[in-house]
């Protein structure tokens, strides 16, 4: 097929179009010398740019009535440049009268997922809170483990340091549930799977963590280039409903605990800049002259010298070269908490952030036209009071394990999710193996709904020989949405997963399907 | 050790993708085509006596559909009349290789053909536009006149519906690239197994859930002429990018392309935002959502030989077809405007 | 009865990168390597089979037949007639007379 479009849509234009040096230009603001284009004509100044993320930030504040109240809220931190500069934002806006409030910073340790020992773990989790210190040393910093997802919650699932310090008393009972998280890892089939799967364990302890300590909001630091990445991935993995959770401002699946990304509208280009602006000074910036002499640097305008992303230590710095505002080297920066790694390679996050760092070297507008995209997608992104838009009014069925609004289809319905499930009844084995029987359509559309319990998928023989599948399964599939679906189909023991999690979530899938449907009697307030 | 064939036994040919299950050659053949009556069914594509013409290209997914419309509608008796329509873009060294195979697929299937040609249809073939327009933006001339030539050639013939090829691997690259381009429009209707608003033909893509790879199974195994090709004008090099990322998902997670698909089907589209309203063509009754439709405005920048500015930014041409029409109409409008 | 050859065919828009050649026929002893000597009982698998046709017979665009060392997603291989993911992939070892068939899908509709 001719690749070019009926509709014959244009081409996206290619590249900036912007050759002029930025040595030549000055901030859009007021007129000083600038250092970053961001796009089209907005080129920026150091210090306009510094204020625009963290007027960004506060506005996220303002729209979610954030800014003043007694509550404190956790601010995930990965050690990553998203991180450090989500901290810094956050240390900014308690200097200012208005925004005055309390922070804790989380952080999750995930070594065991990329096999790293109990000691390399700890000496991790010293530099991650170093760098803490040394963005925000008056905060006091909640220390956790992932494999602490196995854990009860009567026992204390972080541990603190507090406020200026760096010493505590490191989490017990770690080992034993390593094997188990090892275990579970290993029985998982596919990379894809178990990037999902460990995404959805660190949501589930962000929530727990939440509930132990009694607060109710997570900063995390998503932007626009991760998000836009995510869309893709979401998309591929067929969570398409779910976007407006995992792209919006908030994600509130949990009623008691609202996941929101105040760094939603700001681009990976200014985070690398603002931290250089606002972290260097202790550590070193060095900067290439100004002015005329960038012009023997050809074109070289900065030469920063920032953090390293969480797998380098704070003495192991990396090299951020900027060419008139355009990051020349940048590598794994958008995904803070996994940085790309050769055996990573084979997922479909890690396919996708490829993709979109490689077509946002040539279409510099990738990122912010997919970031649009998933605004119109959105419809918690205008600020209105999310959780009403965001969970389905006419269902209200949520999924047991993302929490995620369900997105199954009515079984006669021509979709994708039945054609996949047609595809698995039909091939499944005949009833008379040796003889080449054809499939009679009267007869399958008879069998159709009494060899499978119901077109949603959840085979009704539950001995092995079932029609959609042939394993055990711990959790009904109606239950379940599309995609989870798949990624439990691909943990080899559903048995290894935490007893915990199902329990907590269908409580909390069952309180919001409740709240939904009293909602239904209600009347809209914003109607 | 040789896989069997997970529904009777027998020696595997083939891994589908979409399930992971393995099939003989026989079992293929018959889920293959149950699978695309199932979508028909579903959909309700069909009633008895409709005249429903098969776009054909000559490549792989037009003649697989051609095939399996044929052995369907003659095993489950749909009562349908089916006919071959093929548009002729005039491009040399391609399209005329192309057509041959139409025309045997013509006499293969006893199916009637009809041919129509850009150059009858606007006056222009292909390869007259690049004449006078070089290569850079044929493509976008082309893809806008195809559309309405296969709606004018199925208005000719009579028909009430067409079909297209798409298949589940196009239907899940065009919701990536309308994800990339922020067309939200194309996005809410992309994924719908019939297109056409009031006064177009309905067009439907009784492939939509096949994978590409079992379309080329199956016309390898049942030894189907096709014919393949690139055109000889430059392609699409976005839509290239996207093309070659969902073939790298599909090597290591087979089921994204049906995942993007039912993620399309899924989108909650904010209700704030603006759908462009279809309306008709003023100058040719065409569907179009503009006063003027895309392929009225590129003929008269063919036609006045200004075509370069029809294919830049569409509200420049659109002013300038406007500000033309004035003068023609010996209005005075002013140089600024 | 001497051993026979190799039968590769392309189909479905490879055969442009190769001459527009649909058929090669590679004699199992082009398969070794000149450098080293010939050993006995020595088998040559499919990814030693793209090697050779991407070190004697592709004529153009090399990315566009392989991704690393493998074939580029989106060209399917048929090997004796069988999908080659179901026999081995790559690591299929080869026998004279085995036909092995490139087909792409990423061209026409």
């Amino acid at each position: 097929m001719c690749q070019v479009d009926e509709d014959g849509v244009d081409l996206l234009a290619a590249g900036d179009g912007s050759e002029k040096s930025l040595a030549d230009r000055v901030c859009v603001k007021c007129g000083e010398q600038a250092v970053i284009h961001l796009r089209d004509e907005d080129v920026k100044c150091g210090k306009c740019l510094v204020a625009s993320v963290n007027q960004k930030f506060r506005a996220v504040l303002t729209k979610f009535q954030l800014s003043r109240s007694k509550q404190t809220i956790l601010v995930a931190f990965s050690g990553g440049q998203v991180s450090c500069a989500l901290l810094e934002a956050v240390r900014e806006a308690t200097t200012i009268p208005n925004f005055s409030r309390l922070y804790s910073v989380l952080y999750i340790e995930e070594g065991i997922c990329d096999g790293l020992t109990e000691e390399a773990c700890q000496k991790k989790i010293r530099n991650i809170v170093g760098k803490c210190r040394y963005i925000f040393p008056e905060v006091p910093v909640l220390v956790s483990s992932l494999e602490m997802v196995f854990a009860e919650d009567s026992i204390p699932l972080s541990y603190i340091f507090p406020a200026n310090s760096t010493d505590t008393a490191p989490l017990t009972g770690l080992t034993e549930f390593g094997a188990r998280f090892k275990k579970l890892l290993a029985s998982t089939k596919s990379p894809t799977a178990r990037e999902e799967l460990r995404k959805l364990l660190r949501n589930n302890l962000f929530r727990r963590i939440g509930h132990q300590q009694g607060l109710k909001t997570l900063f995390v630091g998503d932007c626009a280039d991760r998000l836009a990445v995510q869309l893709i991935t979401d998309t591929a993995l067929g969570r398409g409903k779910h976007l407006p959770l995992e792209l919006g401002y908030a994600d509130t699946r949990d009623p008691d605990f609202t996941i929101v990304r105040p760094f939603k509208d700001v681009t990976m280009k200014e985070i690398l800049m603002y931290n250089s602006l606002r972290l260097n000074e202790n550590i070193g910036c060095k900067r290439a002259p100004h002015g005329n002499s960038t012009r023997s640097l050809s074109r070289v305008v900065l030469v920063l010298i920032v953090f390293g992303c969480e797998r380098a230590p704070l003495e192991g710095t990396m090299l951020i070269v900027l060419f008139d505002g355009v990051l020349s080297c940048f590598f794994g920066g958008s995904h803070a908490e996994e940085p790309s790694s050769a055996k990573k390679m084979n997922s479909v996050y890690s396919f996708t952030e490829t993709f979109i760092n490689s077509l946002q070297k040539d279409f510099t507008q990738t990122v912010t036209t997919l970031c649009r995209t998933g605004d119109k997608l959105c419809a918690t992104s205008t600020g209105q009071p999310p959780a009403k838009h965001s969970i389905e009014k006419s269902s209200g069925k949520l999924c047991s394990f993302c929490c995620g609004p369900m997105d199954t289809s009515e079984e006669d319905a021509c979709t994708a999710e039945n054609s996949i499930a047609l595809s698995l009844r039909l091939s499944a084995a005949l009833p008379n193996k040796t003889v080449k029987a054809s499939v009679d359509l009267e007869d399958f559309a008879s069998s159709k709904h009494s060899e499978c319990g119901s077109a949603n998928g959840d085979c009704a023989k539950a001995n092995g020989e079932g029609c959609c599948t042939s394993k055990e399964r711990k959790t009904p599939e109606k239950l379940l949405c599309y995609s989870c679906r798949w990624m439990l189909s691909e943990v080899g023991d559903q048995g290894l997963l935490p007893e915990r999690l199902m329990q907590v979530n269908s409580q909390q899938v069952r309180r919001a399907e409740m709240r939904t449907s009293i909602q239904n009697f209600l009347l809209d307030d914003d109607v | 050790m040789p896989f069997l064939c997970k529904r009777c036994s027998r020696k595997a040919i083939l891994k589908r993708p979409k399930t992971g299950d393995t099939l003989c050659k026989e079992c293929f053949f018959e889920l293959f085509e149950l699978e695309i009556h199932e979508t028909i069914i579903c959909a309700k594509l069909f009633k008895p006596g409709l005249k429903v013409a098969v776009g054909a290209s000559g490549g792989k997914d037009s003649t697989v559909l051609a095939h399996v419309m044929k052995v369907l509608n003659e095993k489950y008796h749909y009562g349908i009349h089916l006919t071959l329509l093929s548009v002729d873009e005039g491009i040399t060294g391609y399209r005329d290789d192309s057509l041959e195979t139409v025309k045997r697929n013509e006499q293969q299937y006893e199916l009637p053909l009809k041919i129509v040609s850009y150059k009858d249809l606007y006056g222009w073939s292909m390869d007259d536009i690049v004449k006078q327009i070089g290569l850079k933006n044929n493509c976008t001339f082309c893809g806008v006149f195809r559309r309405q030539a296969l709606d004018r050639g199925a208005t000719m013939t009579a028909v009430d519906m067409i079909l297209t090829g798409h298949n589940a691997d196009d239907i899940a690259e065009t919701v990536l690239m309308n994800l990339l381009r922020g067309d939200i429009a194309r996005l809410s209707r992309c994924t719908a197994i019939i297109t056409g608003a009031e006064g177009s033909l309905p067009r439907a893509k009784p492939l939509k859930y096949a994978y590409e790879k079992e379309i080329v199974m199956y016309a390898y195994f049942k030894k189907l002429d096709y014919f393949s090709t690139e055109c000889v004008y430059s392609p699409n090099a976005y839509r290239g990018y996207a093309r070659t990322f969902l073939k790298d998902l599909e090597s290591i997670r087979p089921r994204c392309i049906i995942d993007i698909i039912h993620s399309g089907e899924n989108f909650a589209i904010k209700s704030s935002v603006k759908m462009a309203a279809q309306g008709s063509c003023s100058r040719c009754g065409f569907i179009s959502s503009q006063e003027v439709c895309k392929a009225c405005i590129l003929l008269d920048g063919l036609n006045r030989g200004l075509p370069r500015l029809t294919t830049g930014k569409m509200k420049k041409a659109h002013r300038s077809f406007a500000q033309n029409n004035k003068q023609e109409n010996g209005e005075v409008t002013s140089p600024a405007d | 009865m001497p051993p026979r050859d190799i039968r590769v065919e392309f189909a479905g828009g490879v055969e442009l990168l190769f001459d527009n050649q649909k058929q090669l026929d590679i004699p199992i002893s082009k398969f070794h390597d000149p450098s080293h000597p010939a050993k006995e009982n020595l088998t040559y698998t499919v990814r030693d089979l793209l090697q050779l046709l991407k070190d004697r017979y592709l004529k153009q665009r090399l990315e566009l037949f392989l991704q690393g060392d493998n074939v580029k997603p989106g060209i399917l291989v048929v090997i004796n007639d069988c999908d080659w993911e179901l026999m081995g992939g790559p690591d299929y070892e080869l026998e004279p007379g085995d036909r092995v068939v490139f087909i792409s899908t990423l061209h026409g509709g």
